[in-house]
Formats: structure tokens, C-alpha cells, sequence
């Protein structure tokens, strides 16, 4: 059996990593098959019947435009994926990059990234990410970005200390006494060693860029005009559909938020588990 | 005593690198933005041209970048900090009363956090592998996925339907304190709401690092040696383990830092809380834009030296620092 | 006096699982030093272990009798049994980098068991754990350090003092020296031999290392995969070797001085999850014949209490 073999029979019996992968993959039914099983446009407003409550033919109510609640809170898993994905995708490549350079070479360059990690670890992200965004305007590009690059450090220092030791193995050693690039041994030898825990690391990043990029909507930044979860959560709030009670206009957005959060996060947590054997539960 | 020395001195100097970059970064964040909003904020003509006249002064706005630049850090560790577009005063009136009621609602939400997740940490890495740890943890891990403003708003809701507690500010509005217990009374029932959300989103977090912690330290051999000489488990467990477990703790809060200050800005904004959170929220709307420049500044700083303080205090109980 | 009768240790669920010990027999006298050698997976830190009732959660004591003195410490109320523990029966520990806790002072680990078994005095403690310092060879410099401020077999000998501080009847060295370095772990094993006879300790000694142990000791015990090869005294074993296994072992030995050629033990480790049938040791043995692979480990008493599990004798 491979190691990779053995690593997915190893996640196919973790409860925890299971139910992730199972509530990951609803969500991305759900945003596929959105235009398809929405009972109405996404887009279509009906000033007759705006602020409706719950009924058969609008489960989760309208909103103020008379936009369908439950149509709006399908088509809000797309922009949640959309966006998590990206920017963790962002995320990890350049805290994989940073990690195997300062990883791999040591001495001024290790010093000097790991410093810019510090910084970036530091800093608080979201007061960053609200300026930044507030001042480049709205574009879910631009949140991808601002998010990706903001959110690189805890990787880079994860991968970091892992090619620290990988570095010191007879393989890496060898492929050096033969004369291989350092480019060459830093992404054919060091980083299949560390893929795997870079993937529980992505898990996490997706997890909170979909947080932040719905906290970004709720405080007004991003892109405010394109359907999501957070946008639904403010306008709630801002419509006084709260003060109002109004549950089925707050409670389903924000409960989606949660439980897609929880999937990657169990994800990425069971995959933790199966390398980290110290966590690894005992059944004894 | 002089590695130690050494040690806190590189830290300190890492400190002060990073004020000087949140400076530059705040100061070019600014100022290289599609259509220079400070230049044109500055021109404003809400401003009285007496007002105008001494932001001139402070801040050269006629004089070349790099200049501008120069008095610009020189005026951010002064505490100039310009004047508020939208409030027409010098943005440190605004800013510092925000930031101490920041601090009403951030000290004891982190703190309360901290001890709960110490606690329910403990338990469920004593009881690894057992229901009640995988109920701790993933509750652990709910309360960290759930998004701190939806939370805010369920309780709102909830506090509505019971008529329980005050949804909205710090301080009952229009209200005249007959005395200050009184209003420290309005005061407390204003923060349970914000308190609770906080508390909670932050308290799962701190749960899951103290267990992983925990159980890392539970494996090494001063544990198992300890048993050998005859210690019960309770002695293992508040002598060994826990001291053990809690030092990186330190250095992880203070990280981690940052995202506190994020689910306070959220709560503050869900439940009206005047900090500065709600003072970034505003100026934003309001394109109050050296308000928002001199409060990403002093909460970057506030986090920045937290994290001098947690270092200095790591090495001081980390006798492997200390001692080096 | 220590008698190990009939042992056997599990790990994991009744029924399956590995039996990490199985039927061990063992008398070790008052006032011995007693060597148990073995490869790793031989049982030998189970052994250890299960001495001191310190087995991990999934280790199960399936049969077998401990007596210590006449009573049996398997049978004993836990609370009974902590109140021996590091007192009468202590332990010297396997991978000593990182036996000492990081955050406390070295006197007051030294005095820790002192005051577990009921000392209320900590200052008294501390005076004790002073002279116990003193007795292992490290000075007064080094009791108000921390243990990263000191060499490994500085450290060790911190661990030895925290051990014999009590005053103990039995002390359990597993591979006390295995992390050090050779002039160290002279050192380490001539203290070891010291404490014993001024404090009339009964010993037993753990490591995978034939030549040392047999240095050290004076009945030997050789254990393979869970099971006992032979036992007997030190020198009757080292100079007619009766098991295979143990010939194998002594002729494994460089020995310095002597032109011989060393020959190495062929195979592999035995797999505890799925052991061979009849002599664990059948795979590799040079001398298996068809009857080892139902052997049921049954004892041959040769000479002097010198006692062989092998096919090759009896009858």
C-alpha cells in the first residue's frame, strides 16, 4: 500500500474528517445545482411582495426587493467557495513558496522571511483587510486578493519547520552531492514530503477566508452587490428584519456559514490527526 | 544572563522594526490609493481654513513624498493624528475614548475565554480518546467555525423575544445616572450580550490549543517518570503537566491577538458597542479617513507590543530563556 | 527477594492484540544486581513496566504472579501500590534526556519523591536531596540548576538521585546509559555498581547491550520476542552459552584486542503481531530443527540454576 493508499484508508475511518468532506461536498452540490433547482431568479425583484414571511410558496420569506430568501441563500454557497478557495489557494502557494525558501536556504534569507511572517502573523488581519478593501473599492477579485495575501504567514511557518528537518535527510543530501538545482530539490524532493500537511493547512485557510470574506460583506467592504450569505446578514440587520424577529431572514445564511466553516475545519483537523499521531484518538 | 539579554534586545529591536513598517504602511496605504483620498480629504472644504492651515503645518501637504513622509512617522509617535473629517476634532479625542471602551469589553472577554478554554482543555485531554472529549472538541470546534456576527445577531434575537438585556450601546441612552453604581449597573447589563459573543467565539480556539498542548506534554517522560516516583495523577497534572502545557499558551494568545481584535470589531459593530471597532466601521461609511489611518495604526501598535509583553513574559517563566 | 512466575503482558483487546511477555519466570535475590538483555521488542521494558505497575492503558496483565518479599504487588489497591512506588520500587529511566521536567529546579525534582511519600518538611526534603546529590557525584553548583543547564550525564545522575532519595529496596534501571556517551556511560554504570553495594539495593538491569550488562550483573536474563531464552549466572552464561540466541549474542561482540571475527545474528526482529509458531527464535536459529516449531517453551534446568528454553536440551 502507498502512502498515499494508506492515507485516505486512514481519512475514510476518521468520523471527524468524514463529515467533513460530507458537508463540504452538500455545499458544493449546492452551489452547482443553485440555477437549477431555485424555485425563482436570483436577480427577479417583485416590489409586491418584499419583506414577506415564511410561506409555501417563499420558504425563507422575500427581502426588501422581494428577492427570493430561499434562491438568495442557495446562491450564496457559490461566492463562499469561490472566494475560500481562491484566496486559501493564494494563501498556501505563497506560504508554501516562502516556507521551502526559507526552509531550504538558511541563514539571511530564513531570517528575513521569517521576520515578514512575524509581522504578518501580528498584524491584525481584518483591521487590514476592511482598510484595504474599503479603499480599493468593491470586487470579489479584490477580496480574493486581500485575503490571499494577507493570509500566507501561518504557512510559511508550518512548512518552514518542516523542511528544516527534510532538509537534513540522505535523500535531500545525496540529490545535493549531485549537483541537482536548488529549485529542483526544493519542489521534486522537499515538497512531496510536505504536501500533506500542507492540505490540512489549506482546509484551515478555506475555512477562514470564507469568515472573513462573509465578516467583509457584513461590515460593508467587498463586494457588496454579488449574492452571499454575508450580504444577506447585513441587510437583515440593516433592514431591521432582526429587530423584527425575522428568523428565517437571519438564521439560514449565518448557519450556512457556520456549518461550511465546521466541514473544512473537521477536514482539516482529521487530516492533522492522521499525521500527528499524538492526537491521533486511542481506541483501546 | 547575556544570551537572555540578547534574546529580549533582538526582540524589542523586531518590535520597533514593525511599528516602523505599520507606519510606512499606513502612511503609503494612503496616500498611493486611486485618487490620494488623504490629499483631496485634507482640501475638504467641511474643514475651516484655520483648521487647514495648521494640517499644512503638521503635515507638509505641500511639500515633496518623501518629506511628507518623514513628518508623518514623526507625528504618528507624537500622537498627531489630524483632524476627524467627520467629527471635525483632533482624531485622538475620538480615538482614545473608543479604545478604552474597546478594552471594557476585550480584557475580560479574552480573559474569561482563556480560563474556560484552560479548563475544558484540560478535560478534554485527560479524557482523550473518550465521548467527552470528542464532545468538548467539537464543540470546541463549532464555536470556532461560527461566524462571530451571526452569533451576536441569534442572541440578539433571543435577548429580544426574553426582553433580557439591552441589544444596542454601552450605556442606556438618555438615561440620567442617579450614581455611579447605578450606571456601572447599566454598564454591566450593556456588556453581557457583546461579552457573551466574544467570550464564546474566542473560548473554542483556546480550548483546542491547551488540549493539543496538554496532550503533547502528557506523553513526555518527566510525566511518566513522575508517576514512577509515586505521584498520583491530580499532583501529575497541576505540577507537571500544566506548567508544562500553559508556556506556549502565552506566545499563542498573543498571536493569535489579531484575530481577537477581529471578532471584537465584528461584535462591537453587531451590538453598537462604541470601540474601536465600531469607529473603523463608521469612519468607513463615513470616509473618515484619518480616523481609519491613525486606528489601524494604534490597534497594529497595541498588538505589536502585546507581543513584546508576551515574549518578555515567556522567557521570564521559560527558564530554558531565562536561564540560556 | 523478587518472583516473577508465569507473567504475561498484553497489549490491546482481549483475544487479540500482542502478547509483549508471556510466560516469564524470574527469582531475582536480595542485594543483586540482576541484567535483562533483549533487542527492542523483547519485553524487557514491559517487563520493567509491569514491576512497577506503570503499563500504558492498552497493557493488561493476563496472568502471573509478582512477589516482592513474599507479597504479591499485582494484587495489591492502587493506593497501596503508589505508596511503594518510588519508594520501596523505583525507576531509572529509558531516554534520560528527557526525564527531567524543564521548569523545576533539579534539587527540588531530586526531593519530589521525598516529598510524595509524606516528608511535610520541604526544607528537610531539600538537605536530603542535597546529600543524595552530593552521593551521585554533582556538586553544589548544580542543585539550583535547571535541567537544560546541564550535560546529559549530569542529568543523569539527577535522575539516579531522584530514584535512590527514598532509599529503595529495588531500583529498575532501563537502559540508564543507552543516550550517552561511552566514557559517560562508564561513568553512569560504576555509580549504578557503587549505590547498589553501599546502599544494598537489589538492582535490576535493563539494556539491549550484552557486553554491559553482563559487566554489570550477577545473573543474567536473556529475553527474544516476548519470551525467555535463558537465565542463569552471569558467568556461566557468558563462557558456555546453552540457547542460540545468546551464542549468537556473545559472538556478535567486537571484543577489543581479540582477533576473531564477528558474526552477526541473520533475519529479522521477530513481528510481534504475528509471531512464528513454537520458538520465536526458529526463524533466525542455525540450529532450528522441525521439533522448534512446537516447542512449548518448556524449561531445562542445567547446572547452578542456569535455566534454557531451547529445543536443543532436555529430554
Amino acid at each position: 500500500m502507498t502512502e498515499e493508499q494508506h492515507f485516505l484508508k486512514l481519512f475514510a475511518h476518521n468520523l471527524k474528517g468524514m463529515t467533513g468532506l460530507v458537508i463540504v461536498l452538500t455545499f458544493v452540490m449546492m452551489g452547482v445545482l443553485a440555477p437549477f433547482v431555485s424555485p425563482y431568479s436570483p436577480y427577479a425583484t417583485n416590489p409586491n411582495a418584499f419583506l414577506l414571511s415564511p410561506r409555501p410558496s417563499h420558504p425563507f420569506g422575500t427581502n426588501v426587493l422581494g428577492q427570493d430568501l430561499l434562491t438568495l441563500d442557495l446562491y450564496g454557497a457559490q461566492i463562499s467557495l469561490i472566494v475560500g478557495l481562491s484566496s486559501a489557494a493564494i494563501a498556501v502557494g505563497l506560504g508554501l513558496v516562502a516556507g521551502l525558501f526559507s526552509g531550504y536556504f538558511g541563514g539571511v534569507v530564513d531570517e528575513i522571511i521569517m521576520r515578514i511572517v512575524d509581522f504578518f502573523i501580528v498584524i491584525p488581519a481584518l483591521v487590514f483587510m476592511i482598510i484595504i478593501a474599503a479603499l480599493l473599492g468593491p470586487s470579489t477579485v479584490n477580496v480574493i486578493l486581500v485575503i490571499g495575501m494577507l493570509s500566507w504567514a501561518p504557512t510559511a511557518r508550518i512548512i518552514r519547520s518542516m523542511v528544516l528537518s527534510i532538509r537534513e535527510w540522505p535523500f535531500v543530501e545525496s540529490a545535493r552531492a549531485n549537483n541537482a538545482g536548488s529549485l529542483y530539490i526544493m519542489f521534486r524532493h522537499i515538497f512531496p514530503n510536505v504536501s500533506s500537511v500542507l492540505y490540512g493547512n489549506a482546509m484551515l485557510a478555506v475555512a477562514s477566508a470564507i469568515f472573513t470574506q462573509a465578516a467583509l460583506v457584513f461590515l460593508g467592504v467587498g463586494n457588496v452587490t454579488a449574492i452571499s450569505w454575508g450580504g444577506i446578514i447585513r441587510e437583515a440587520y440593516a433592514t431591521g428584519a432582526l429587530t423584527n424577529g425575522d428568523l428565517s431572514y437571519v438564521l439560514p445564511p449565518g448557519f450556512f456559514i457556520f456549518i461550511l466553516i465546521f466541514g473544512f475545519i473537521m477536514i482539516g483537523y482529521a487530516i492533522e490527526e492522521i499525521l500527528n499521531p499524538k492526537l491521533r484518538l486511542r481506541r483501546q | 544572563m547575556s544570551e537572555f539579554g540578547n534574546y529580549l534586545l533582538k526582540r524589542v529591536a523586531f518590535a520597533i522594526l514593525s511599528i516602523f513598517i505599520i507606519i510606512t504602511f499606513d502612511f503609503f496605504l494612503f496616500r498611493l490609493m486611486p485618487g490620494n483620498p488623504i490629499e483631496i480629504l485634507y482640501r475638504n472644504p467641511a474643514l475651516t481654513s484655520a483648521q487647514i492651515a495648521v494640517l499644512n503645518r503638521q503635515f507638509g501637504l505641500n511639500l515633496p513624498l518623501y518629506q511628507q513622509y518623514y513628518l508623518f512617522i514623526w507625528n504618528s509617535l507624537l500622537g498627531n493624528y489630524g483632524i476627524s473629517i467627520y467629527y471635525r476634532t483632533a482624531v485622538s479625542q475620538v480615538l482614545y475614548p473608543s479604545l478604552e471602551n474597546s478594552l471594557v469589553l476585550l480584557v475580560p472577554a479574552t480573559t474569561l475565554a482563556i480560563l474556560l478554554g484552560i479548563m475544558t482543555g484540560r478535560i478534554a485531554a485527560w479524557r482523550r480518546g473518550t465521548v467527552t472529549d470528542g464532545f468538548l472538541t467539537g464543540s470546541s470546534m463549532a464555536l470556532y467555525s461560527i461566524p462571530t456576527f451571526w452569533l451576536g445577531e441569534m442572541l440578539i434575537l433571543l435577548a429580544i423575544a426574553s426582553s433580557s438585556f439591552p441589544v444596542s450601546g454601552m450605556y442606556t441612552i438618555g438615561e440620567g445616572f442617579s450614581n455611579g453604581f447605578v450606571q456601572l449597573f447599566d454598564l454591566l447589563r450593556h456588556l453581557v450580550l457583546p461579552l457573551v459573543t466574544l467570550t464564546l467565539v474566542l473560548y473554542g480556539q483556546f480550548t483546542i490549543i491547551m488540549r493539543n498542548s496538554l496532550i503533547d506534554v502528557l506523553d513526555e517522560d518527566y510525566i511518566s517518570f513522575a508517576r514512577s516516583k509515586g505521584a498520583t495523577e491530580r499532583y501529575i497534572m497541576r505540577k507537571h503537566a500544566m506548567p508544562n502545557a500553559e508556556l506556549p499558551m502565552i506566545s499563542l494568545i498573543a498571536v493569535n491577538l489579531g484575530l481577537t481584535v477581529g471578532g471584537a470589531i465584528l461584535t462591537e459593530v453587531v451590538f453598537n458597542w462604541p470601540g474601536i471597532g465600531l469607529l473603523i466601521y463608521d469612519s468607513i461609511n463615513a470616509r473618515d479617513y484619518p480616523v481609519l489611518q491613525a486606528a489601524f495604526l494604534i490597534v497594529a501598535i497595541a498588538i505589536v507590543l502585546a507581543n513584546v509583553v508576551a515574549d518578555v513574559l515567556y522567557s521570564y517563566l521559560d527558564p530554558r530563556i531565562r536561564y540560556s | 527477594m523478587i518472583e516473577v512466575t508465569d507473567l504475561t503482558v498484553r497489549y490491546g483487546p482481549a483475544g487479540g492484540g500482542v502478547r509483549a511477555l508471556e510466560r516469564i519466570n524470574i527469582r531475582i535475590e536480595e542485594g543483586s544486581i540482576f541484567g535483562i538483555v533483549g533487542e527492542s521488542g523483547s519485553g524487557k521494558s514491559t517487563l520493567a513496566m509491569t514491576l512497577m505497575r506503570l503499563l500504558p492503558k492498552s497493557g493488561t496483565v493476563e496472568e502471573g504472579v509478582i512477589k516482592l518479599d513474599g507479597t504479591d504487588i499485582l494484587k495489591l489497591p492502587d493506593r497501596e501500590f503508589r505508596k511503594m512506588r518510588g519508594s520501596t520500587l523505583s525507576l531509572v529511566f529509558q531516554g534520560a534526556m528527557n526525564t527531567l521536567n524543564p521548569l523545576i529546579r533539579i534539587e527540588d525534582q531530586v526531593a519530589e519523591p521525598l516529598i510524595l511519600h509524606g516528608e511535610q518538611n520541604r526544607a528537610k526534603a531539600i538537605e536530603k536531596a542535597h546529600e543524595t546529590l552530593q552521593l551521585v557525584g554533582l556538586d553544589s553548583s548544580t542543585w539550583r540548576k535547571y535541567p537544560h543547564e546541564l550535560s546529559g550525564g549530569m542529568k543523569q545522575r539527577a535522575v539516579i538521585a531522584s530514584a535512590i532519595i527514598t532509599g529503595p529496596k529495588v531500583l529498575i534501571a532501563d537502559e540508564p546509559s543507552t543516550a550517552l556517551d561511552v566514557i559517560t556511560q562508564v561513568q553512569i554504570m560504576n555509580l549504578l555498581r557503587t549505590l547498589q553495594r553501599t546502599l544494598k539495593m537489589t538492582v535490576i538491569f535493563i539494556s539491549h547491550d550484552f557486553p554491559l550488562v553482563s559487566e554489570m550483573s550477577d545473573r543474567i536474563a536473556i529475553m527474544y520476542g516476548g519470551k525467555l531464552c535463558e537465565t542463569g549466572p552471569n558467568a556461566l552464561i557468558l563462557n558456555r552459552p546453552l540457547h542460540p540466541y545468546t551464542a549468537g549474542l556473545i559472538d556478535s561482540v567486537p571484543a577489543v584486542g581479540r582477533k576473531k571475527r564477528i558474526s552477526a545474528i541473520q533475519g529479522d526482529p521477530v513481528d510481534m503481531r504475528n509471531p512464528p509458531s513454537g520458538c520465536r527464535f526458529r526463524p533466525r536459529c542455525t540450529k532450528a530443527t522441525d521439533s522448534c516449531g512446537s516447542f512449548d517453551y518448556t524449561v531445562t534446568h542445567a547446572e547452578n540454576e542456569h535455566d534454557v528454553y531451547c529445543t536443543l536440551y532436555g529430554n
